[in-house]
């Protein structure tokens, strides 16, 4: 649905862009985590040419957006829906008014308009504040009503600014939930940009971790996390650096889907009689691909060829191991 | 004098001042919105940045500001008679009011559409939005109650102005005090146009301040 390859952007003496390539399929929702500056603006602006890339190739739904004339241009906008983090409504006219902007600029008839706008407010379930004025909206309700506006062209594609980055955590949740459903319900595409991770793990299938302009890592929000060694799983399973005693070796065991219910440490202690204690664990469960959950777990283990051996017969079960990073070796 | 005789004198050039100023108004709003929208369209935070194009309309715009009324007034005398037909009246003064005002007007424009956040400009470009799109869906409208306010600013200044006019040939208020007060040393006279001109004043703020209030759902 949205391609880009090797897409490269410099302001002056910044890169903002340093060969970014990544392929969001129809009707998931793909996030892009980075810290501010790694250039996520940037990369979701180029996908509707509101930022021209230097070079590479941005397509979407097979249409090649850098190259297309002024008139081409805003017809495939059009098709394309974003929402910000500061909602950016025009505050002097009534939500219903705001929502129906895009049909005026289509320069659809007065009577359609009305049944859309109605139609619409309904399914972000602001159907009574039609009348109402944006300042007299929470946050999360405004966002609600950005995000109506950006569907009323009955696009394909949604791109989200950080649309959760200025919400309290109750409202993320909320918001979060409403893509997650217009999503599933409308068949509708979603680019997210974010420095949240909790975006991320919550309602993407995909993901990629942006940094300093270049893509490094991309793939399904949960084998990203399953994967030991991930930036995005490290950062997931924030399990941090836990000192441990000499003379003991400590790793992170990671375990996804059935294994989650898998008593693992009793089967350490049990089949290898081993002395384990527990040092940290995270689980984090997502909307992703249907559903998911992923664990991971720090335990301390005694130095011998035994635990060697117990953590060999774990990767044969399917568990992931690894060393966390400063751990004893 | 007599309230009759004050009503009988003052009135007659009252209406004249209303008829000077409120003409004037409508061609400055008529020619200094889109000069001002081709200003903030032009500037380099705006829709188009075009610094050579910006730098030449942003030098006439000054030199029509910077010009003292009174000279620009007997300056523009042809250009005065060839529209108008006279330079003498207040039909005739309407004409260097506006070529005063509309500069003056335009350059508030451009600040009022400045404050637009951008943000909100780019939200329209991501609807596929041209430029008048913009400027007609979003800028205009996120802008009026500024651009209202900026409307009265200027209505008082063409106040005061049309008073200037009224001392070298335009009618009005301020042709009668130049006459009765300070050529005929009338101070009376001088003193109730003056007092009608404060009201004036006061009664267009209050107008433009209640208009914006309204208009502002910020």
């Amino acid at each position: 649905m949205i391609e880009l390859s090797d897409v490269r952007k410099r302001y002056r003496d910044t890169t903002a862009l340093d060969g970014v390539s990544l392929t969001v399929r129809k009707g998931e929702v793909f996030g892009v985590l980075g810290r501010s500056g790694a250039g996520k603006s940037t990369l979701l602006r180029t996908v509707n040419a509101l930022e021209r890339p230097d070079s590479g190739s941005v397509r979407v739904n097979g249409v090649e957006i850098t190259t297309l004339g002024a008139g081409e241009l805003r017809k495939t906008r059009a098709r394309i829906g974003m929402v910000f983090q500061h909602f950016h409504l025009v505050r002097n006219r009534t939500v219903e008014a705001n929502v129906g902007l895009p049909l005026r600029i289509s320069g659809a008839g007065r009577a359609e308009r009305k049944a859309r706008v109605a139609e619409l407010l309904d399914v972000v379930g602001l159907a009574d504040k039609a009348k109402a004025f944006p300042g007299q909206l929470s946050g999360g309700q405004r966002q609600r009503v950005a995000i109506a506006r950006a569907l009323a062209a009955k696009p394909d594609v949604l791109l989200s600014d950080e649309a959760t980055s200025a919400l309290d955590p109750d409202t993320t949740v909320e918001i979060l939930d409403l893509l997650r459903r217009l999503n599933r319900e409308l068949g509708l595409t979603i680019l997210l940009i974010t420095h949240e991770l909790q975006v991320v793990t919550r309602i993407c299938d995909s993901a990629a971790v942006l940094d300093g302009g270049r893509v490094t890592e991309t793939g399904r929000v949960a084998d990203l996390l399953a994967t030991p060694g991930s930036a995005l799983g490290r950062q997931a399973f924030d399990l941090g650096d836990t000192v441990t005693p000499t003379a003991t070796r400590t790793a992170d065991i990671t375990f996804t889907g059935a294994e989650v219910g898998e008593p693992v440490v009793a089967a350490l202690v049990k089949r290898f009689d081993l002395d384990v204690s527990i040092l940290d664990a995270a689980v984090q469960t997502g909307t992703g691909d249907d559903g998911f959950t992923v664990g991971r777990l720090r335990v301390a283990l005694p130095d011998t060829p035994v635990a060697d051996e117990a953590l060999a017969w774990l990767v044969e079960r399917g568990y992931g191991v690894s060393t966390p990073e400063g751990g004893a070796r | 004098m007599t309230f009759d005789e004050y009503v009988d004198l003052l009135g007659p050039a009252a209406l004249e001042t209303l008829q000077m100023v409120g003409l004037t108004t409508l061609w400055t709003v008529v020619f200094g919105l889109p000069l001002g929208v081709a200003l903030y369209a032009l500037s380099p935070r705006g829709l188009r940045p075009q610094g050579l194009a910006y730098k030449a309309i942003g030098l006439v715009v000054n030199i029509g500001r910077s010009v003292p009324f009174i000279l620009l007034m007997l300056a523009i005398i042809p250009v005065t008679r060839l529209l108008v037909g006279t330079s003498i009246g207040s039909a005739a003064a309407v004409v260097p009011l506006a070529v005063a005002a509309v500069p003056f007007f335009a350059r508030l424009v451009e600040s009022s559409l400045l404050e637009v956040d951008p943000g909100l400009v780019e939200a329209a470009r991501s609807m596929g939005a041209h430029g008048f799109g913009i400027v007609g869906r979003v800028l205009v409208p996120e802008a009026l109650p500024s651009i209202i306010r900026n409307v009265t600013v200027t209505v008082v200044a063409v106040i005061g102005y049309s008073a200037m006019a009224g001392a070298i040939g335009g009618g009005g208020l301020g042709a009668v005090a130049v006459r009765f007060g300070y050529q005929r040393f009338q101070y009376d006279v001088m003193i109730v146009a003056v007092i009608v001109l404060v009201v004036f004043v006061q009664l267009i703020q209050l107008a433009g301040d209640l208009i914006s209030r309204r208009l502002d759902r910020r």
